[in-house]
């Protein structure tokens, strides 16, 4: 049988109704903003339902914020996209091919979309869209005092699989000492909480849900992870000894692809194959 | 608009009734079908400056169209081979193609043939947007059309 044959078998089962609609493409390709309102409502909902955990009287300060994040916030989801491209480099360099599935994020369109007030603060969420339709997200909890980069951490929906990012080259630091972290989060560097003991808190919750087997689906879920997380240590301890346990606090520190962007937490997940 | 911009968006015109053919095996009808084609160009066309150019367009494409068909069904992207089972939209109207493509397993190799008779795509294309070799779509084709041979020739000419 022929290829030519078989094209007449299939020619009686096409459908050739010409139903496209280029402009229609057009707009859905044009469409993260409305999905950043999407992601915003998600966020008010679970701005919502997290408060309560906090268990700190903490309440939710302005649930929907449209406003454009401050440039700090901007330039920190666009090291993103400049850590990512030197990691290519640098895989490419030791003679590894990294496949990426995400797309960069554009900064520029990052939104304010949530906050929750707690007595130590506010937790700003910021949302950006990706050039492929998805949102990145920064959960914000101060700022350097001399750049105003944000202080926290964050990753980009649909990234629900982080046991390949234990494989790919390690650019940061590996140590798992209060030492090491501190060297990365100097407490001068937080003007917002001011008080270490929350700052530290935060860092401790946050770490502890960044593992690689973590599975985040969307900023809420991290928001409301994190905001659990942050009770619990609250309620625990208010010392280092409310650490998550040696090897979580290491591998989210080696996560850290490079030093512009260690007060973010950046996890993408790649394919590393042998060039 | 730019070169790639107007690249995808000839690609759409010229294949967007093949695309979505094709992707209707998947997705179990043309309505489906046709948003996930949609939105699979808009995807496109917004991440366009990921396209490196190392295969087709048209296979980029399909591969992104494919992926937002499964994501509309709710199917995890390790699952694929769990539920991936293309078949006509309407089998009555060629029974007989049905039955023959019925023989063909895994379903993986029906999604080939599809390709290659509905969106019309090159061998290279096939191997591309399925991500194996030109060497397995070759086999897998020669197979099906043996297959499909067995089945059909005996019908004798076309009706």
């Amino acid at each position: 049988m022929t290829d030519d044959l078989l094209e007449q078998h299939f020619s009686r089962v096409e459908n050739p109704l010409n139903d496209s609609d280029w402009l229609a493409v057009r707009r859905l390709a044009r469409r993260p903003r409305r999905r950043v309102a999407l992601v915003a409502l998600a966020a008010a909902a679970a701005a919502l339902l997290v408060a309560p955990a906090f268990g700190l009287g903490g309440r939710v300060l302005d649930l929907i914020r449209g406003d454009p994040a401050p440039t700090e916030v901007q330039t920190s989801f666009a090291a993103g996209n400049e850590s990512r491209e030197r990691l290519f480099e640098f895989a490419a360099a030791a003679g590894h091919e990294l496949h990426d599935r995400f797309s960069p994020v554009i900064a520029g369109e990052a939104r304010g979309v949530a906050a929750i007030e707690t007595p130590d603060g506010p937790i700003y969420l910021w949302v950006a869209p990706t050039e492929d339709g998805r949102q990145c997200w920064l959960i914000q909890a101060g700022e350097d005092s001399a750049t105003g980069r944000p202080y926290g951490g964050g990753s980009c929906d649909g990234i629900d699989r982080m046991s390949a990012s234990t494989t790919r080259p390690s650019l940061g630091s590996s140590s798992s000492s209060k030492a090491g972290l501190e060297s990365r989060f100097p407490s001068s560097a937080v003007t917002r909480w001011g008080r270490s003991r929350s700052r530290n808190r935060f860092t401790s919750s946050l770490l502890s849900v960044a593992t690689p087997t973590a599975r985040w689906s969307s900023a809420g879920r991290l928001l409301s992870e994190v905001a659990d997380r942050f009770g619990q240590e609250g309620r625990a301890s208010s010392t280092f000894s409310g650490w998550p346990s040696g090897l979580t606090l290491r591998i989210a520190l080696t996560r850290f692809p490079s030093a512009s962007i260690t007060n973010v937490v950046r996890l993408m997940p790649m394919y590393l194959r042998p060039a | 608009m730019d070169e790639r911009a107007r690249a995808i968006e000839e690609l759409y015109r010229e294949r967007y009734v093949g695309f979505r053919n094709a992707l209707a095996t998947v997705t179990g009808s043309y309505e489906s079908a046709r948003d996930a084609v949609q939105e699979g160009f808009a995807r496109a066309l917004a991440s366009r400056r990921q396209f490196r150019g190392d295969g087709s367009l048209a296979a980029w494409v399909w591969q992104i169209a494919f992926r937002a068909a499964l994501e509309a069904r709710g199917v995890p992207e390790a699952s694929i081979d769990d539920v991936l089972d293309p078949q006509l939209v309407a089998p009555e109207r060629h029974p007989s193609l049905t039955a023959a493509l019925a023989t063909l397993s895994p379903p993986r190799r029906r999604l080939i043939v599809f390709l290659r008779y509905f969106a019309d795509f090159s061998y290279a294309d096939i191997a591309t947007a399925c991500d194996v070799s030109e060497g397995t779509v070759a086999a897998t084709l020669a197979q099906a059309h043996q297959a499909l041979a067995e089945t059909l020739e005996p019908e004798g000419a076309l009706q």
